[in-house]
């Protein structure tokens, strides 16, 4: 986190004597934004872990503890392991997916010319769409009447191919969109880290003979760490909470084979089974914890 | 005894009301809240304007989105929030859900469960007694078909799915999609074999698998047998090549259109097909009809839907139940015959006029009388609606057997009689 | 590096990136708008063809007639505004309070805050406690759920700000007599504006758009934001799902954010660039 005050204010403050200072007290500037995420975030994240291990449904106006039921019965029925590589495997291949194409944008737009500033706002674009509505757009576009048929078509005549209801294609295509939604935002923050490298640095690597990919990838990538460790975390966990995009494209299907966790969620809720719900909900918690802490901790070690 | 007591305490509340210009506050009437779907035709919102006008009570709508009526319903009803009159669900999968022996009105003794043949099929609870008071004709389901499609063919309208797969033979090799499927809208998909297994389901399984003398993935439990059915007709090539992807609407274009045959769904899909043929009855009758369909032998499946069905919650205060009361005799009674002739629907009690009809809309209420009538298993068992959508989805593209299939019905029955307290269980 | 060397690269850049930017951004826009203006059967093949017959005028009335599309608009507004507003205020209060406390509670609080942008919130449990406070199903509720979990990236990235910032002119503020409200509105808030900016940013992009917790927090048309309109819109079981008046629908309610983006574009880009989003 390196917000920089302006180098005006900073001279005038060294210089300004230090004459005493404002007590401790500013504590209760704090406590509203503590009283807000206190009630609306802790207390639902805690009261999470009692709900998961009780029979909550509108069976019987009673909630009871019930241990492991909710997670027996969603694995009974053969959701949860399917739910969970779906959300997985969706998050990868969206966190693949932005990483890879937003540094490369990011790289081929790193200077701040009147032309990249256009192409940076026309890549923005589609972070300022709903996911939902991307997920619209992209439906159309995935159609077997759509575009993107009708473009294979022309290499491959009468080339017709369901991209949303084949199992194996389905779960690629929500995944994709979800990066191509958010692409723009993470491509501004790595060309704010590609531009915290000092040129010089570039420049000194070039006359040591090495040539453009090198440079990249010795001088410019390690000093990237930050922000690619910021993007790589935030893409992949926010991909594990997949649900508008999903819900917009397929549902769910064809099958089982985009149902993330939430859109299970989402299901069960609709059922009544409000514990069952609640145990997909922290499953998400647990696996957003197992993913970040070592994530973190292994991305931070490679920073330099 | 008690329900007498109900009443004459009823009887009492509406004579007073009637009656009682003394006190201002009764002169005013009471309030009645009903929760009711926002999609309520203009005959049930006109319902609920003659029970005002008929009763002196105001009646106040607390709108449930139909998109997410079930879930919304049940939310706000797990939060402890009782309306007066609730528009619901009226089968027993539903009704269970509600906990209905201690929040709703048992409504087995009034009159007006005997004028209608319809509670031997609907609104009750698995305790056997009648919580919920159905006016609206129930959906139908069946097949809808392509009058040319078949005369080409020489072919008769199919009333099982043994003649469906045995027409497939003939259409298919004529390059015409027998049955549409819709596996784009999803539930369309689900619809065949639950149609299917209603057919094929005997009198007492329900109760055999309550009992836990049967499993939904036994060998000839009904499901697995209109499973198998599924997936022999779409091994034979009857169904459509974008039928992961296509939505129930492009069914019944289709259907109109002639490039298929046969869209099996339910009967308010009827305005649907009215939509294809640009708003044109004659042009829809001609081109397109509607018949029951069993599994082996001809059957009409049906449940009853959410619109215009009303359970009256008990909600503590004596005076406000025995006016829920009082609006369900209404709307079963006096208020019925205008009603029907309203909605342009017909009706489900015995001695009330029917009103005029597109030939589509007749063939559905032939299909009705003809029977024999079953309800729709799933809506009959204990969390028997649950999971089966999910289910048949992943049968449809091959990410479960059969077997399997039941199996995972099995665990989602199981749950429901878990969170029910079923002995056994 | 040769001038030609670095000429040719350019070209070649700019090329590929058009290339790139056509079917990524230019082809997905131009099939909603054109389809948008089709009639439905047409619209229904989904080509990149103009309209044979054109239908704007009846497509769009229907998206603003039975699409909700006006009142849903309203409540994105309302509840955009209201939340923004309140986190940022609220969120600058706290920063202020975090980046000049040594105190280890306050650390606690303040690492509790900013994991509350890693941990996504739990939807059932919210709806349990909006029960309990019946505020359930209600704008209200949505928009205390909306500050509460939205808070944290405003205050993480105040708080880093106000750490870089010397306390010195505060402390002179304050010898001067004045109060910590007026030290807070007048001193600290317009130091803040920049990272404020970005941070509203963030917060209207993910707020505007949010789906999942609308979908559950807010019941019936009446409270609809607008994707839930849209969503309401396409998967409505009495209308068919009609790609132009999805598409239409789509337009709609896309645009006011990407007209609001027109006019601030240099800003917004810039802030997100030049400002606090690094690691």
């Amino acid at each position: 986190m390196t917000g920089r005050p302006t180098s005006t204010l900073r001279d005038g403050a060294r210089t300004a004597p230090r004459r005493a200072r404002l007590k401790p007290t500013n504590i209760w500037f704090a406590l509203p934004a503590m009283a807000f995420v206190g009630l609306f975030f802790v207390v639902p994240l805690a009261l999470n872990l009692p709900l998961s291990f009780s029979s909550w449904t509108t069976y019987r106006s009673e909630i009871v503890w019930n241990g492991f039921s909710n997670f027996s019965l969603l694995h009974g029925q053969g959701y949860l392991i399917n739910a969970i590589w779906v959300t997985l495997a969706y998050s990868v291949v969206a966190m693949l997916v932005q990483n890879v194409v937003s540094l490369s944008l990011a790289y081929a737009l790193r200077d701040s010319t009147l032309l990249n500033g256009f192409f940076r706002s026309l890549f923005f674009l589609p972070v300022l769409i709903s996911p939902l509505a991307a997920g619209y757009v992209w439906r159309g576009i995935l159609d077997p009447a759509g575009p993107l048929n009708a473009f294979i078509s022309m290499f491959w005549p009468g080339f017709d191919f369901a991209w949303l209801g084949n199992i194996t294609t389905a779960l690629p295509a929500v995944a994709f969109v979800d990066a191509w939604k958010w692409i723009g935002l993470t491509t501004l923050v790595y060309i704010a880290g590609i531009n915290s490298v000092p040129r010089e640095v570039n420049e000194a690597a070039y006359i040591d003979g090495a040539n453009a990919w090198q440079a990249f990838w010795r001088v410019t990538f390690p000093m990237l760490a930050p922000a690619f460790t910021f993007n790589v975390v935030v893409t992949l966990i926010g991909a594990f909470s997949a649900f508008d995009v999903i819900q917009a494209m397929t549902g769910g299907g064809p099958g089982a084979a985009t149902r993330s966790i939430n859109v299970l969620l989402r299901i069960q809720w609709g059922l009544g089974n409000f514990g069952a719900g609640s145990a997909l909900g922290l499953i998400i918690t647990v696996m957003v914890i197992v993913a970040a802490v070592p994530l973190v901790a292994w991305l931070r070690r490679r920073e330099v | 005894m008690i329900t007498k007591m109900q009443c004459a305490t009823a009887v009492a509340a509406v004579v007073g009301l009637a009656l009682g210009t003394s006190g201002a506050a009764q002169a005013e009437g009471l309030k009645l809240t009903v929760w009711h779907n926002t999609q309520d035709t203009p005959a049930v919102l006109g319902l609920y304007k003659a029970y005002e006008e008929h009763s002196g009570n105001t009646i106040e709508l607390v709108d449930i989105p139909a998109d997410d009526f079930q879930a919304t319903t049940l939310t706000k009803w797990a939060s402890g929030d009782r309306p007066d009159i609730l528009e619901y669900f009226p089968n027993l999968a539903n009704l269970d859900r509600l906990n209905p022996s201690q929040n709703l009105i048992d409504l087995s003794d009034e009159d007006f469960v005997g004028r209608s043949a319809i509670y031997d099929l609907g609104g009750r609870a698995s305790d056997g007694k009648v919580y919920a008071a159905i006016t609206t004709f129930p959906e139908t389901w069946g097949l809808y078909y392509n009058k040319q499609v078949l005369a080409d063919h020489e072919l008769e309208p199919a009333t099982t799915f043994e003649e469906v797969m045995a027409q497939c033979a003939v259409l298919s090799k004529a390059g015409i999609t027998t049955l549409h499927q819709a596996g784009g809208s999803s539930w369309p998909v689900y619809a065949t074999p639950l149609v299917y297994a209603s057919g094929v389901t005997e009198p007492g399984w329900v109760d055999d698998v309550i009992a836990q003398k049967a499993r939904f993935d036994d060998l000839d439990s009904p499901w697995v047998l209109a499973m198998q059915a599924w997936i022999d007709m779409k091994d034979a090539g009857c169904y459509n090549s974008d039928m992961t992807t296509a939505t129930f609407e492009q069914s019944t274009n289709a259907v109109y259109a002639g490039e298929a045959a046969y869209q099996m769904i339910h009967s308010n899909i009827a305005a649907v097909y009215l939509d294809a043929a640009g708003g044109d009855a004659d042009a829809l009758d001609a081109a397109v009809g509607f018949v029951g369909v069993g599994a082996t032998e001809p059957k009409t499946v049906m449940n009853a839907g959410p619109i215009g069905s009303f359970m009256a919650p008990k909600t503590g205060d004596d005076a406000q139940e025995a006016a829920a009361l009082d609006f369900i005799r209404f709307v079963t009674g006096e208020g019925y015959p205008d009603y029907i002739q309203a909605s342009g629907t017909f009706p489900i009690q015995d001695g009330v006029p029917a009103p005029d009809a597109s030939q589509l809309l007749k063939d559905i209420k032939a299909a009705y009388d003809k029977g024999p009538r079953v309800i729709l298993i799933n809506q009959n068992v204990p969390g028997g609606d649950g999971n089966g959508l999910q289910v048949v989805s992943e049968l449809s593209v091959g990410q479960l057997t059969p077997v399997e299939a039941g199996g995972q019905l099995q665990q989602g029955v199981a749950a429901a009689a878990q969170a029910l307290g079923l002995p056994g269980w | 590096m040769s001038m030609r060397r670095g000429q040719r690269w350019a070209i070649a850049r700019y090329v590929g990136l058009t290339l790139f930017a056509i079917p990524w951004v230019v082809v997905p826009i131009w099939m909603v708008v054109v389809n948008s203006f089709k009639m439905a059967g047409e619209a229904a093949n989904l080509t990149l063809d103009l309209p044979s017959i054109w239908s704007i005028a009846e497509n769009y009335t229907a998206v603003l007639v039975q699409g909700n599309y006006l009142r849903a608009l309203g409540n994105s507004l309302l509840i955009s505004g209201v939340t923004i507003f309140a986190v940022v205020l609220i969120g600058a209060a706290a920063a202020w309070g975090f980046g000049r406390s040594r105190s280890k509670a306050m650390q606690v609080a303040y690492y509790i805050i900013v994991l509350s942008i890693l941990i996504p919130p739990t939807l059932i449990p919210t709806i349990y406690l909006l029960r309990d406070m019946h505020i359930e199903g209600s704008t209200l509720g949505y928009i205390l759920v909306l500050i509460g979990t939205r808070m944290g990236i405003v205050v993480f990235l105040a708080t880093g700000f106000v750490r870089a910032l010397p306390p010195d002119m505060e402390d002179a503020a304050f010898i001067d007599g004045a109060s910590r409200l007026q030290i807070f509105f007048l001193i600290m808030l317009p130091l803040l504006t920049p990272v404020l900016f970005v941070g509203s940013i963030i917060l209207v992009i993910t707020v505007w758009g949010d789906f999942f917790f609308a979908t559950f927090l807010l019941p019936g048309s009446q409270r609809a934001t607008l994707p839930l309109a849209l969503y309401s819109f396409a998967t409505s079981s009495v209308q068919s799902f009609r790609w132009n008046l999805v598409f239409a629908h789509v337009v709609l309610s896309s645009l006011p954010l990407i007209v609001a983006y027109v006019f601030l574009q240099r800003r917004i880009v810039g802030g997100l660039t030049e400002g606090a989003l690094k690691g």
